[in-house]
């Protein structure tokens, strides 16, 4: 089962490097979080035919991939794994945007410009998003977005999806391959992936039974507490969110790109 | 001192199976006692009584004199802590520090005692280096090392372990065993592993199909001789 296999492996892949010991992976999370919200802010607030001026921003994704000792990989698999969905959405803009252009000479669609701005603009929001994922980890953003004031209700669910969610793939896993041991090489009919449907379930279920039991043996009352930890930011978080947070603003108000091409034709002239 | 007094309790599932039948039991603070049987023999329906998470049929529960009703429950599950059979079942938090702080927490400690206390409990069964660790990235041993600190930080007076040593590897089995050792709570282990019955507990229960059949030294109904000539324990049951 190559698919539930490799969502396994991806699941432990972001766990094992958000326990990275890069300075970057020691950034408080909360640091992490809003430096990521804000360039995600400032990416999308750009227009919907730029692309030049969303091109320096590459440099924040770049930079913590780098620091954070993060495979290239890692980031651009899952780019392709979502890539389809925001392909879908942007290649209609050709057809419905059809006012010209002219660009280098060239006249072009208008709506291929919005196409490719709206590539660019996932390709940066989600390796970003990405980036911050693997090198801080679901419980240390769950315990960043409470302090943000996200509603622990939404946190919990989080954190149990994703610490269970690991549980039932391996579960999943096992009674597939137990089937798939005694299927002898034929097709999984349909009414043996509903029993085996109805097992995950019946499992599911009962796990869940389990797991409220043992909350229950430990005085659970109703509300899942977590010890409230008083970190203060340290003076490299300031400078992290400071530093990236100015560089952003610059890049949204100055066309990098432009001004260094100009550079460059200058220099070349 | 009788820390666990159950007096003739009956348990009957939804379903009609009947899961204890009349079982009566005396536990001394500070005894150890090894609870063995067969699958399906009404180990784990014992133990899940002891904490409130099922209520008797018939019969009654004292837990260090507290009579086990919804007024005492709480008291009760502060007094007893039940290690799982499945370490997955009971860490369900995000990392190891905050489920060893669930207890504590949830017992009205502020975060900085429970913080203390947790990292104590940690230390404890030797894997305060994984505080930070979530629970999908630990082994099976070390996730019920963790489980165990998650009982330890609450205090118990009394510890229940279901089958702790089950889908362990001999040397991680080894090590819980040593560790057991060194804690000196009034015990109730339920296990399939005779080597942890003789290591841990100088008592042992049998039940069969919910009866307790014999109630001794572990060290005279742990004997080929006993097992053998014990009519109501099939060779292959145990």
């Amino acid at each position: 089962m190559v698919t539930l296999d490799s969502a396994l492996w991806q699941l432990n892949q972001s766990n094992r490097l958000a326990e990275g010991t890069t300075w970057v992976h020691r950034l408080d999370p909360r640091t992490k979080l809003f430096t990521t919200l804000v360039f995600i802010l400032f990416v999308a607030s750009h227009g919907p035919l730029q692309i030049s001026a969303l091109i320096p921003f590459i440099v924040y994704p770049a930079f913590l991939l780098f620091n954070a000792e993060l495979p290239l990989d890692y980031v651009i698999k899952r780019l392709f794994f979502a890539a389809p969905f925001v392909l879908f959405i942007a290649v209609f803009n050709p057809l419905i945007e059809t006012q010209t252009v002219i660009i280098a000479g060239y006249e072009l669609r208008q709506g291929w410009l919005s196409m490719s701005s709206i590539l660019i603009r996932f390709v940066l929001t989600a390796s970003a998003a990405l980036i911050l994922l693997a090198s801080t980890g679901i419980p240390q953003l769950c315990t960043a977005l409470n302090q943000f004031g996200v509603p622990q209700l939404f946190t919990r669910q989080l954190l149990l999806l994703h610490r269970y969610l690991l549980v039932l793939l391996t579960e999943g896993l096992s009674v597939y391959r137990a089937t798939q041991l005694r299927r002898y090489g034929k097709r999984l009919t349909l009414a043996t992936g509903a029993n085996l449907l109805a097992q995950l379930l019946l499992r599911t279920t009962t796990r869940a039974n389990r797991i409220h039991n043992a909350m229950l043996s430990r005085s659970f009352s109703g509300e899942i507490p977590t010890p409230e930890t008083n970190a203060k930011l340290t003076k490299q978080d300031w400078s992290f969110i400071v530093g990236w947070c100015s560089l952003f603003f610059l890049m949204r108000h100055i066309n990098l790109a432009i001004y260094l091409g100009q550079l460059l034709e200058g220099l070349w002239s | 001192m009788l820390t666990v007094d159950i007096d003739n309790i009956s348990y009957t599932y939804a379903d009609g199976t009947s899961a204890l039948d009349a079982v009566s039991l005396q536990v001394n603070a500070g005894e150890s006692v090894a609870i063995i049987g067969a699958n399906g023999a009404g180990k784990s329906t014992l133990l899940h009584h002891l904490n409130g998470l099922l209520t008797p049929t018939a019969g009654r529960i004292h837990i260090c004199t507290h009579p086990l009703n919804n007024k005492t429950l709480a008291e009760i599950r502060r007094l007893i802590g039940m290690v799982f059979q499945n370490p997955d079942d009971q860490l369900f938090m995000a990392n190891a520090i905050d489920d060893v702080c669930f207890g504590p927490l949830n017992l009205g400690l502020t975060s900085q005692q429970a913080l203390k206390v947790a990292r104590r409990a940690l230390d404890q069964v030797g894997v305060l280096n994984l505080q930070d660790r979530a629970p999908c990235r630990l082994s099976d041993g070390e996730k019920r090392r963790v489980a165990i600190a998650g009982v330890l930080a609450t205090s118990p007076e009394i510890l229940v372990l279901d089958e702790p040593t089950s889908g362990l590897d001999p040397w991680a089995r080894r090590q819980l065993i040593d560790l057991l050792k060194k804690l000196d709570h009034t015990r109730l282990i339920a296990t399939h592993d005779f080597d942890l019955a003789h290591d841990l507990c100088e008592r042992t229960i049998v039940l069969c199909e919910g009866k307790i059949i014999a109630d001794g030294l572990t060290a005279n109904i742990l004997t080929n001789d006993f097992l053998d000539s014990s009519p109501a324990i099939p060779a292959n049951t145990l």
